[in-house]
């Protein structure tokens, strides 16, 4: 984001309003939010400010759609809402956003100085609350460090490994009289130098492997490095394996792409990793759902891993090679021609075989052939972004990911309701680009409201509404994993969403059959504002692959498997 | 046992952050000594070590902002019998240096200072 040159007032200005001018000095534009007693004194100044503040319904939407419009522009999202629920309404999104690198500043009012530790009315420790899920934070009590704070909020969030900061903004504070200072911006940060042994190291063990994998991660579009590594990836020859948010880095129809890689990941590419020799870890972090179970993670491989953030390399697999700093810097000098056709051979192979299929028999909607059908006739450069659940692991799989930020998915946290508020922060910044939402009957209702945001502001997000009437992925795994004791899991009263949309002044359809899908995702792509598509799915439909909890990434379920293996006897 | 020292700036939430992350992260408190100085907040802190690299958590706590410097020693317990508790082991620092008494160091085995 590029700082703004403003004009400095002679005479002291409200606090409030020194707030406002630091952020328009950082060059924000659009501020998602929702007022209360607490921030008033902003939400006055606001009105005589170059901002646009879009008025959410829910303080959760605020973050969420600060959080989408971020991951996608680059800039630092801003949201902001008063204190006590109002503040902590925002601490999910605050949360995902954390877990997920985003750089993001959110502010929040709060009572003022003299009654703060007193339990005052709509008073919390929201500086306490979100000290684990925040890159930093501030309680700005000197109105002579407003503007400072600010900068310092922005630079630390953009800094680096990006990520959420809270700024805590007491009301007397807001409203104290203040010297204006003029704001320069801050020299940019020297860049990481380059560590040239580990550089070398790390070539050595390219150039001398036989089974070489790159496994990459949203870091590389934290980094904008998309281009370097789909250079090096081609100069190289290695295959590639990506995490749910690297998606993209390289196309989905890439000959070198395997796919994702761990509990829903493809078999090529959990194949690919468990017999790999050389692991080249790319802005990615070993978690949990790419790993599987990690003492039995890629068990013959070296690793070479590459971060910006020094605290992630190692914590959770020892690196043989660490190289820490700009990936946009580091990728190009890992330049070098292995000897690996053998290699190449064999993941061109288990791609081949890892193809899923689209000819699941039946009239009923086959929702993984829907959303790829979807995304071959969308704009090639739609945006999608995801609820969490069955339908985010199948926009995963069978989506057609062209580029890394065209595909908003909550990674870390998995939060259910970030679909549809990400969405709308991704059209706001980036109005002419096409955006998707793909979201579940459980998501949806977590954050419906924002449907008269939409409305309000002629948001022009399409929703696909998969609909199985289950908490579908929860009632997978009691399905496999807890002998079909279905608890708590059966959604078959949810309301009429078509009519639910229709209530807040949404255009909507519905469709449950196959012959229906062509013609209703041409209508939802050409409609000029909102619109939500209403699909029925089968509410026994299964994500596969999967690969149980606890267990190595070679073990993966799949009926799939057994039908191929029916039909290569058959033949 | 893992031994860290650091030196905090004195802003609001600077130390509460700090023992949350090594809690969060695994490494169960031991004894804590803390006092103002004109560079900030020195704290050292003793922690007990698991299975996890100290060497992850000290990256971890050098990322804070309000950190200015960090720095982690592994040490090592040994049992004195002439201290006031005859239970209480006193910590000795072990460095790429060599063995240093550390006699200001001393805790009962329930982790609170003697």
């Amino acid at each position: 984001m590029t700082a703004q040159a403003h004009t400095v007032p002679d005479t002291p200005i409200r606090g409030a309003d020194a707030l406002l001018r630091a952020l328009v000095a950082q060059g924000v534009d659009t501020v998602f939010g929702y007022p209360g007693g607490a921030i008033m004194p902003v939400y006055d100044a606001l009105v005589d400010a170059p901002i646009r503040h879009i008025l959410v319904r829910h303080e959760q939407g605020a973050a969420l759609a600060a959080n989408g419009y971020a991951r996608h522009s680059g800039k630092v999202g801003v949201c902001m809402a008063t204190s006590g629920p109002g503040a902590t309404n925002l601490v999910t999104g605050i949360a995902d956003a954390w877990l997920d690198s985003v750089p993001m500043v959110a502010i929040t009012g709060q009572v003022p100085t003299a009654l703060m530790g007193t339990d005052a009315f709509q008073e919390v420790d929201i500086l306490g609350i979100t000290l684990p899920i925040v890159k930093h934070s501030f309680v700005i009590r000197d109105p002579a460090r407003i503007e400072a704070t600010v900068h310092e909020a922005f630079r630390i969030a953009r800094e680096g490994r990006p990520g959420p900061v809270l700024i805590d903004f007491p009301k007397d504070v807001a409203t104290a009289q203040v010297p204006v200072t003029p704001f320069s911006p801050p020299p940019a940060p020297a860049a990481e130098p380059v560590d040239h042994n580990a550089v070398q190291r790390a070539r050595s063990l390219i150039q001398d492997a036989q089974r070489p994998l790159f496994y990459t991660g949203y870091g590389v579009g934290l980094a904008d490095a998309q281009p370097q590594l789909r250079a090096l990836a081609k100069s190289t020859g290695i295959p590639v394996v990506s995490t749910l948010k690297g998606l993209g880095g390289l196309p989905s129809e890439d000959e070198q792409f395997l796919g994702m890689l761990g509990m829903h990941g493809t078999r090529a590419a959990n194949l690919a990793v468990q017999g790999c020799d050389l692991l080249i870890c790319i802005g990615a972090r070993f978690d949990d759902r790419a790993t599987g179970k990690l003492a039995e993670f890629a068990p013959g491989a070296r690793v070479i891993h590459l971060d910006v953030d020094p605290a992630e390399v190692s914590k959770l697999r020892y690196a043989n090679v660490h190289l820490v700093g700009d990936l946009r810097q580091l990728l190009p000098l890992l330049d070098c021609r292995p000897q690996i056709s053998e290699w190449v051979a064999q993941c061109a192979q288990w791609r081949e075989q890892s193809q899923p299929r689209y000819d699941a028999p039946g009239e009923d909607i086959y929702a993984p052939a829907l959303l790829r059908r979807l995304s071959e006739i969308a704009p090639p450069e739609t945006v999608v972004a995801c609820d969490v659940g069955q339908h985010q692991m199948w926009v995963a799989q069978h989506w057609l990911h062209r580029s890394i930020n065209q595909h908003l998915t909550s990674g870390g946290l998995g939060t259910m309701g970030f679909g549809l508020p990400a969405a709308m922060g991704v059209k706001l910044g980036s109005p002419d680009t096409p955006v998707i939402c793909v979201s579940g009957d459980g998501s949806i209702l977590m954050n419906v409201q924002e449907l008269a945001t939409l409305r309000r502001y002629g948001i022009a997000v399409k929703t696909v509404l998969l609909d199985n009437s289950r908490l579908g992925m929860v009632r997978q795994w009691q399905e496999l994993f807890f002998d079909e004791r279905y608890s708590e899991t059966d959604l078959s009263d949810n309301p009429d969403f078509t009519e639910v949309a229709r209530a807040f002044g949404i255009a909507a359809a519905s469709i449950e059959r196959r012959d229906q899908v062509e013609d209703a995702l041409a209508a939802l792509l050409a409609a000029d504002g909102p619109f939500l598509l209403h699909v029925r799915i089968d509410p026994q439909a299964n994500v596969w692959p999967l690969v149980p909890p606890n267990t190595a990434n070679q073990h993966m379920l799949d009926p799939a498997d057994s039908d191929r293996s029916k039909e290569t006897s058959d033949a | 046992m893992l031994e860290l020292t650091l030196t905090l700036a004195p802003v609001e939430g600077a130390l509460l952050r700090l023992l949350g992350l090594i809690e969060r992260r695994g490494f169960p408190l031991g004894a804590i000594q803390s006092r103002p100085t004109p560079a900030g907040l020195d704290v050292r802190l003793t922690l007990a070590a698991d299975d996890r690299p100290g060497d992850v958590l000290l990256r971890q706590v050098q990322r804070l902002h309000d950190v200015r410097q960090a720095r982690m020693d592994f040490i090592q317990p040994q049992p004195v019998a002439h201290l006031r508790r005859a239970a209480a082991p006193v910590f000795t620092r072990v460095d790429a240096a060599g063995t240093r008494d550390s006699q200001t160091l001393t805790f009962p085995a329930g982790g609170q200072p003697a």
